[in-house]
């Protein structure tokens, strides 16, 4: 099967991005609409139902260097999280500790990962004590 | 003049004709004109990956037309608390409905006709209608009840299992749903407000309902069997519609665990009105269900969740009577 070079697959992402996914838990949408290699993105996560996160609105970037898909995308939080895959002081998503980063394949997206994130506030840090909503790194 | 869609978490859709030059707070007021349970005060937006600010233009988010932007109800907002809950602090008890309140419900819960708090605690209600009906005067006054009761079968596993067994092991309380049950002009009030009670209630019938009633040992074992299965208590309409004879043979022995007889005498769950009555048709028609098949879809929405243990959540839907939200509290509140 031929692959999708990198700028077809960010727009087909883009396209998905603004016509909203799902309910809207997870969100993500071009940082810089004028920037033609479409490298660095938002995206916001709603912290899941019945944990700490409840009602939460955590706001991350990620960036989509040239050889994305091919490669996973770096990820950020920038509002404050304590969670096990992010970095405590960098808020930097460690690929080590989210299995969908470890384990890249080219056919998850932007979108795969930011929910693969919320699981894990569902579920390894659903209890875990939470810095002030609104602080960020 | 652009159109936008705009979805919420709680499945409400909607869309928008907006200028791009108008502020996020416009856009807030247009979607609460079009979505009254998102007042704007409350509103969070969320497009492409960013919280709209209030002070922002439109354009500066590059929004367009048919874009999708999300409304998420903010924490802060103030819960709705049930009109009848009041007249409860005058009654001896009133210490009962005040156990510790479910968490907060998410925005979903907010379903139609019970606002959460309602279906939260709907001894508030009941109380209210109790006081004024043992006082009595049954008439207008066991309105409010009936009201908590509509709660309850809107959602019949969101009181608090808590608050439950401490109802039931309140003498004042059992007493005064006796002296209340036992009145029958509160029950002529009761099937009056009711089409579908009205339809179930032959004279044979509301005798023994009467006869139930006024025996507190009867009373609680029915309560009690109220608190284990909220959702098999709603079968009791249908049980007694079909079969009243059947219902008096299992009133004689309220102990005879089974789902469906348990129901079958459970006036008190009775008066789940419509939605209850629905409910309790599709329960008549299974009753021998496991448990398993029957909450399978609770247990698949709970372990979506990440609530990874079975059987713990197996245990929370029966004893909320299958309500997620309720079974999901349960396990919060009695951590292993």
């Amino acid at each position: 099967m031929a692959k999708v070079p990198r700028n077809f697959r960010l727009l087909e992402e883009l396209e998905k991005g603004e016509k909203g996914i799902g309910d809207g838990t997870i969100s993500y949408g071009l940082a810089n609409p004028d920037d033609i290699f479409m490298s660095d993105w938002n995206g916001t996560i709603l912290g899941p139902p019945h944990s700490v996160h409840e009602n939460r609105i955590y706001s991350l970037t990620l960036h989509c260097d040239q050889n994305y898909p091919d490669s996973a995308p770096i990820v950020k939080f920038i509002s404050k999280v304590n969670l096990p895959c992010v970095h405590a002081s960098t808020g930097r998503v460690e690929p080590s500790k989210l299995d969908c980063l470890a384990r890249w394949s080219r056919n998850y997206t932007m979108e795969t990962v930011l929910s693969e994130i919320r699981r894990e506030m569902a579920t390894s840090g659903r209890k875990l004590p939470q810095p002030p909503e609104g602080s960020t790194f | 003049m652009v159109q936008i869609n705009i979805r919420s978490s709680s499945e409400a859709k909607t869309t928008v004709d907006i200028d791009l030059d108008s502020s996020v707070t416009d856009l807030k007021a247009a979607i609460a004109a079009k979505l009254p349970q998102y007042p704007a005060d409350q509103q969070r937006l969320i497009f492409s990956g960013r919280v709209l600010k209030d002070e922002d233009i439109l354009s500066s988010y590059k929004i367009a037309e048919g874009n999708t932007v999300h409304v998420i109800k903010s924490a802060s907002a103030p819960r709705a608390t049930t009109a009848a809950a009041p007249s409860s602090t005058s009654t001896p008890t009133s210490a009962t409905p005040a156990t510790p309140a479910p968490t907060p419900a998410t925005p979903t819960s907010g379903s139609a006709g019970a606002t959460p708090a309602a279906a939260a605690n709907p001894f508030a209600a009941l109380l209210g209608g109790a006081g004024a009906g043992a006082s009595g005067f049954p008439g207008m006054g066991g309105m409010p009840g009936m009201g908590g009761m509509g709660g309850m079968g809107g959602m019949p596993g969101g009181m608090d299992p808590n608050a439950m067994a401490a109802m039931m092991n309140n003498p004042a309380m059992l007493q005064m749903m006796s002296a209340l049950m036992s009145n029958p002009q509160f029950m002529d009030n009761m099937i009056a407000s009711n089409p579908m009670l009205a339809q179930v209630m032959t004279p044979e019938t509301r005798q023994m309902m009467q006869t139930m009633m006024a025996d507190p040992n009867m009373l609680q074992a029915m309560l009690s069997m109220g608190g284990m299965g909220g959702m098999g208590g709603l079968g009791g309409l249908g049980g007694m519609g079909a079969a009243p004879a059947a219902g008096a043979g299992a009133g004689a022995a309220p102990a005879a665990g089974g789902m469906g007889p348990a129901a079958a005498i459970n006036p008190l769950l009775w008066m789940g009105g419509p939605a209850g009555a629905a409910m309790a048709a599709q329960q008549q028609v299974q009753p021998q269900q496991q448990p398993t098949e029957r909450y399978a879809t609770q247990l698949g929405q709970m372990a979506e969740m990440g609530l990874v243990d079975p059987e713990r959540n197996l245990r929370a839907l029966q004893l909320t009577g299958g309500n997620v939200h309720a079974a999901i509290e349960w396990l919060f509140n009695n951590p292993q």
